[in-house]
Formats: C-alpha cells, sequence, structure tokens
C-alpha cells in the first residue's frame, strides 16, 4: 500500500510540475522576447529549487527521532499546497515584477516553488522504502511513477490543453490538481479525522477563492509582459490567440505580436509604410519574373498579400509554423483575401523541415520573413546549412530574399553561401545570378500592381508615389554603409569581412544577450 | 499510524549499515554525482537543440523529443532498480558503466543524429517519435539508471532512505541546475553544440574514472 501511495503522490507531483514548467516557459519566453536563455535559466531555477528540496530532506531525515507515516503524508499534503500556491502565483507576480521592469526577478519564486515540489520524492521514498536490499528496485518505481507523470504532465499540457484553454484557465486547473493532490494524500493519512475535516475544509475554501481571485489577477498578462514598465498606459489587445504553437496578439494599433515579438502589421500601403512594406515590393526589381514563390513565415500577412501580386506570380506556397496566425488574418482587412486566392497554398510546418521533405519543390523566389536573430532556434533559418538547404530548391537564377534583423553575422553567411547579394534595408537577397536592380522599371512595375483588383499604389495617392519615387532613386544609387536602405554586394563584402559565419553548430545569432528589450513599433 | 510502524524500515538500515565503505568514498560520491548531472543537463540542452533542427521546432516535434527524453529517463530508473540489487561493489561499477556508455553515446551523438534524422525525413509523427525515442533510447536509460544506483549504494553505507534519496538527489539536481546555467550563459556561446557536448563527455569519463579508482581503492 506505501509503495502505491509514493507512487501515486510521486506520479502527479512530476505532472503538476511539468505543467506549471511548461506554463511557466510560454510566460517566461513570451516576457523575454524568445530568447534562447530563457528555457536554459528557467531548467537551471527549476532544478535549483529541486536540489534545495533534496537537501532539505536530506537534513531532516538525520533526526535521531523517526517520524510517524502520518506525519510524513501530513507533511507531503501540507508542502505541496505551498508549493502549488506559490507555483500558481509565479505567472501573476511575473506580471507585476515586468510592471516594474523585473520580470526576471520572478527566477527565485521558482525556485522557491520548486523547492517545495522537490521534497516530494525523497519523501515519498523515504516514506515507502526500506532500508534494505530492495531499495534501490523501491526507489526506481518511485522515480518511474515521478518520470511518467513528468511525461504525461508535459504532453497533456503542451499538447492539449494549452490548444484549448487560455494560460489563465489552465494555473486554475493545475492549482485545482495541486490541491487535489494535497487532499487525496491527507485523505489516506491517519491524522484524526477531525484534523482530515479541517484539511478538506482549508482546500476547499482555497479552491473557491482561487476561483474568484483568478480574473483579475490575471488580468491583462500578455499587455503587461509585452509592455512592462509602459504597461499602465499601454491599452488592452485587440485579439489574442493562444495556441499550444504560441501567442499571437494584436495591438490596439493593429500591430501583430507572436511570442512577445513584433511579428508585423497588416498592411500593403507603401505610402504611409506602417511596416516598412516598400522591401516587399523590392522584389519586383530583384527578380524579373518570379513565377513560383515560396514563403516562409505568414505573420499578419502583409508581405504575403504583396508577394502573391507581384508582377508575373503565379503559384504561392507559404509554410507557416504558427496556425494562430490563420485564425487572426481572416479579420484583418487589408490580408483577408489572401486566405482565398487561388494562387496561394498555405500549409503549417516547420520551414526547413518542409523544404528537407520536399527535395523535389524548386523555386524562383523564397522569402523569409521571420523573426529577430537573437532568438531561440532563428539559427535554423539563418545558419549555413540552412541557405545550403535553400539553394538547392531555387531555380536558375532563383533570389532568397531573407530578414536578417541588421545581424552582420546573419548577412555575412548569405554572402559566403551565395555568388551574389544585394541588401534591402535588413534584408538581404542573395543568388547565384548577378543583381541588376532598375529603380525606374522597379517603379513603374509597382505603380502597375493591383490588388483585390485595386491598384497598389492609386494615382492619387501623392504620399506613396513621392516615396515609389524617393525609393526607386535610392536604387539605382546604393549606399555604402549600414544606415544606407539599399547595398551592394562589394560595399557589403567589405564592410562585413570580420563577421562570423552562422553555422547550426556555433549558433553565432543566439546566447549572446542573455536578456533583450523587445522592440516595439 | 504510531511510530512503531517506522521500525523495520529503521531496523532494515541497521541490517545493511553493516556495509564497509571507505571515508573517502563517502565524501567523493555526492561529488561525482554531481559531476553526471551536470553532463546529463548539457546533453539534453544540446541534444533538443539538435534535433528539434531535424525533425522542426513545432510544438509536436518539441513534444516528441521531451517525452522521449522522459520516457528513457524513466526506463533507466526501472533498469537501474533491477541493477541495484547486486553486490556493493558490483552497483557501483555499473554506476561507472552507464557514465561509460553515456559518454561514448555522447562524443558520437550529434553525428548520429544527423544521419538518422536525414534518414527519417519522411516520416510520419508516429514514427518519428518511436525514432526519436529509440535514438535517445540508449543515453537516456544510462542516465536515467544511475540516481537507482547510487542511492541503493548510499543506503547500504547510510542506512538511511531519506538521507541516502535526498542528497544524491539533490546534489545530482544542483549538478543539472549548474548544467543549465552553464550551458546558457557560456557553453553554448562559447563553444557551440559540438563543443559544449565534449565537456559534458569529458565530465562523464571524469566520472566514471574516479568512481573506479574509488572501487579499486577500497578493494585495496
Amino acid at each position: 500500500m506505501r509503495m502505491l501511495i509514493a507512487v501515486g503522490v510521486s506520479l502527479l507531483s512530476g505532472a503538476i510540475g511539468l505543467c506549471y514548467e511548461l506554463m511557466w516557459y510560454r510566460v517566461l519566453s513570451y516576457a523575454s522576447g524568445g530568447t534562447p536563455s530563457s528555457f536554459g535559466l528557467l531548467l537551471g531555477f527549476y532544478l535549483t529549487g529541486l536540489a534545495l528540496g533534496g537537501f532539505l530532506v536530506a537534513r531532516t531525515s538525520q533526526s535521531p527521532t523517526p517520524r510517524s507515516s502520518a506525519d510524513q503524508l501530513s507533511s507531503i499534503a501540507f508542502l505541496t499546497l505551498l508549493a502549488n500556491l506559490i507555483g500558481y502565483a509565479v505567472i501573476p507576480s511575473t506580471a507585476w515584477m515586468a510592471e516594474v521592469g523585473a520580470w526576471w526577478s520572478v527566477f527565485p519564486v521558482i525556485s522557491l516553488s520548486t523547492s517545495l515540489l522537490g521534497v516530494t520524492l525523497p519523501l515519498v521514498s523515504s516514506y515507502a522504502v526500506r532500508a534494505d536490499n530492495m531499495a534501490g528496485v523501491h526507489l526506481a518505481l518511485v522515480y518511474f511513477g515521478n518520470i511518467v507523470g513528468a511525461a504525461g504532465g508535459s504532453f497533456v499540457t503542451g499538447y492539449s490543453l494549452m490548444n484549448v484553454l487560455s494560460i489563465d484557465r489552465i494555473a486554475l486547473v493545475v492549482l485545482w490538481l495541486g490541491l487535489a493532490l494535497a487532499a487525496g494524500v491527507v485523505g489516506l493519512s491517519t491524522i484524526p479525522r477531525r484534523q482530515v475535516l479541517l484539511w478538506f475544509g482549508v482546500l476547499i475554501g482555497l479552491g473557491v477563492l482561487a476561483s474568484t481571485v483568478n480574473p483579475p489577477l490575471f488580468d491583462r498578462l500578455w499587455e503587461r509582459l509585452l509592455y512592462k514598465d509602459h504597461a499602465p498606459t499601454a491599452g488592452r489587445f485587440l485579439r489574442t490567440i493562444e495556441t499550444r504553437a504560441g501567442v499571437v496578439s494584436v495591438t490596439a494599433k493593429g500591430h501583430v505580436f507572436g511570442g512577445g515579438v513584433y511579428d508585423g502589421t497588416a498592411s500593403t500601403e507603401i505610402g504611409q509604410d506602417a511596416n516598412n512594406i516598400y522591401r516587399a515590393y523590392a522584389l519586383a526589381a530583384l527578380h524579373r519574373a518570379p513565377r513560383d514563390v515560396l514563403i516562409i513565415g505568414i505573420a499578419s500577412g502583409g508581405w504575403s498579400q504583396v508577394i502573391s501580386h507581384l508582377p508575373g506570380v503565379e503559384r504561392v506556397t507559404i509554410v507557416e509554423i504558427n496556425p494562430g496566425y490563420l485564425e487572426l488574418i481572416p479579420d484583418l482587412p487589408a490580408v483577408a483575401s489572401l486566405m482565398n486566392n487561388p494562387r496561394v497554398t498555405i500549409v503549417i510546418d516547420d520551414g526547413r523541415r518542409w523544404l528537407r521533405r520536399n527535395p523535389d519543390r524548386q523555386f524562383d523566389l523564397i522569402v523569409s520573413n521571420t523573426t529577430f536573430h537573437w532568438r531561440a532556434h532563428a539559427t535554423n533559418l539563418l545558419s549555413k546549412e540552412f541557405l545550403g538547404i535553400v539553394r538547392k530548391h531555387l531555380r536558375p537564377g532563383g533570389v532568397y530574399f531573407y530578414n536578417t534583423t541588421d545581424s552582420p553575422e546573419a548577412n555575412y553567411t548569405g554572402l559566403v553561401s551565395f555568388k551574389h547579394a544585394f541588401r534591402v534595408s535588413n534584408f538581404l537577397a542573395v543568388s547565384d545570378a548577378p543583381f541588376e536592380p532598375d529603380g525606374s522599371a522597379w517603379k513603374e512595375a509597382v505603380v502597375g500592381m493591383r490588388i483585390d483588383d485595386r491598384l497598389a499604389v492609386p494615382s492619387e495617392d501623392s504620399v506613396a508615389l513621392a516615396r515609389l519615387q524617393t525609393l526607386s532613386h535610392l536604387m539605382n544609387t546604393p549606399g555604402t554603409d549600414a544606415t544606407a536602405v539599399f547595398e551592394e554586394e562589394a560595399s557589403l563584402r567589405a564592410r562585413l569581412r570580420h563577421a562570423h559565419v552562422v553555422t547550426d553548430d556555433n549558433m553565432k545569432v543566439e546566447w549572446q544577450q542573455v536578456f533583450v528589450r523587445q522592440w516595439l513599433p | 499510524m504510531s511510530v512503531s510502524a517506522l521500525r523495520p524500515a529503521v531496523e532494515g538500515s541497521r541490517e545493511h549499515s553493516h556495509v564497509l565503505v571507505a571515508p573517502q568514498t563517502r565524501r567523493v560520491l555526492p561529488w561525482v554525482f554531481f559531476v553526471s548531472g551536470f553532463a546529463a543537463l548539457i546533453y539534453q540542452l544540446v541534444w533538443q537543440r539538435t534535433l528539434f533542427a531535424l525533425i522542426g521546432i513545432n510544438i509536436e516535434s518539441v513534444t516528441i523529443v521531451v517525452t522521449a527524453f522522459m520516457l528513457g529517463l524513466g526506463c533507466g530508473g526501472l533498469m537501474g532498480g533491477a541493477l541495484s540489487r547486486a553486490d556493493s561493489r558490483v552497483v557501483i561499477r555499473r554506476f561507472a558503466m552507464a557514465e561509460i556508455v553515456t559518454a561514448v553515446f555522447g562524443a558520437g551523438s550529434l553525428r548520429l543524429f544527423q544521419v538518422v534524422g536525414n534518414m527519417t525525413l519522411s516520416l510520419s509523427d508516429g514514427a518519428t517519435a518511436l525514432v526519436t525515442f529509440l535514438l535517445l533510447l540508449v543515453p537516456t536509460v544510462a542516465m536515467g539508471a544511475t540516481l537507482p544506483l547510487l542511492v541503493a549504494y548510499a543506503v547500504r553505507f547510510s542506512g538511511n532512505v531519506g538521507w541516502s534519496v535526498g542528497v544524491m538527489y539533490a546534489v545530482n539536481t544542483l549538478g543539472s541546475s549548474i548544467g543549465a546555467f552553464a550551458a546558457t550563459l557560456f557553453l553554448m556561446r562559447a563553444l557551440g553544440q559540438q563543443g559544449a557536448v565534449f565537456v559534458a563527455v569529458i565530465a562523464n569519463l571524469g566520472v566514471a574514472l574516479t568512481v573506479l579508482r574509488l572501487e579499486r581503492v577500497s578493494r585495496t
């Protein structure tokens, strides 16, 4: 019976621990803008807490007076309760701390919660495992239960709960599960009946209280995590979509954020150009007849909308990793038609994997307007190995146009991977064929473009026409420094000759900064 | 339950506390387990990255890698439990063997992942999950086996389950947390994936050699 209780408690405790870890990771990743360090630091503080819990048990186990099993179970129930209350408070605390500009100070709170969760395994082992020759076998069973629970908790939370519930609801469900575990442990103990009833009363009361305070505690959670110390004056998001793939938000100004990072604005207007969409239009100067186009990452849809209407484009394949964006696009008037465009096919997949799984697909143009180079896994789309994969998918004369987000390493890697290059703001166009952009011809091409049966640049829009004229001139007279809108290959090669090549192994664009301050438009 | 209910465990502890272990071994054992945990987290962080690059970073792939890792550790825990019933010296040698297996696998792991990843590109999610589980099975089983093996060993000289599990679990987990910090703040940036794995391989081999040496000294 003791073993059964120990394995059961260990299993549920492991499941609860991993549920919290996944929720915390989502929130901390959002607050940090998805730096690779956020996961490593979370893991580090999480494990530090577990270790502290282990030391605590080791220390109390040396007491000369052995503790009764009722005492042991009461301790487990109490520590489970405490761990869950603190664990539940981590997310609202992160939001509060973000508002005072120090969201990262929540890490020690995580350690505190996991130190209490961490006592469960050694404590239930101490309760159920005898110090005999079978100690290793019995411990293994308790440990196995813990690991199976952890795997199950991770699977259920990451795969299912996060797809159907928002994070505030999941936090409440996990807290209830923790309270139920504490109640179960108390119920199985041999403490006096009155104490058991008192326990149940407290646990039920806490469950009801949590349900009541949950909505205000999680109010404007994502806004507070994004805007941080500016949150008090920032408005509410127009929309937030939470799926297992991540969190997509739209601000009152129409800016789209994915996982806490600016992901674009659903606009195709070159006149006001809130999203520097001229870079997408510039493709008309970089490839004369791009019939077949691949786009990696749809985000807010502005780029895809422009590219699918470029002169000569017949077929557009878009690979997007987060299905949340597809829920969003139909509600954004400037790009909604993208979903019904017969030339456009949208695939939900990892861009790199899709390319490797479809070796026969060839394109005239591949565009990747993904994310900031410092984000976790950005290497997968910026490394020399990835550019090698892309190259195999380009037809002769094909062009790869990708967002380097001004990383010298990402630019330099493009230069060494292809024969020719041309920079457009923070985008780099690379190809094995030379670039001969003609500003005047480009201007004519853009003026003639139609999006949804309307001119992309209305003839009466003097602002747009003037901007187009300026850009056309700049394209014909490229600059030679990092601030130039357009820059030719020779200048790039001279300027970036000391940069490093990004490889899958060295991940040069990531890990350079522990935290970054997200860019807000 | 009364205090007397705990008596068998205490008596049991006395029964087995006669196992003689050199004081040096008692002192060093937590440290080697600390280093073992340090290496394990470096592997976890690097292998996750490598596998995500191969099979994708969508949530399905992330779930597959995390679940495969945990199930491997769990199976290793069961195996370690089964192997821990042997004589103390055999148990400690088995622990060293688990470290060597991890090191050997670690040394060739990134290349192996690349080869297998390329061969299994067109598989369905289910088949990918199975291949990933099998790929990670050897090192995760070896890593998972270390806790029951070392706890079983420690229980025999301490006679105290709470202390043994608490200390061994704590030092191993503390090593893991330091491994996570080291990988995040230094190793990944300075050494890249292969360099970080190399540090973990050296750590595993160091643990194995230290333990085998201690076992040899205690025999003489």
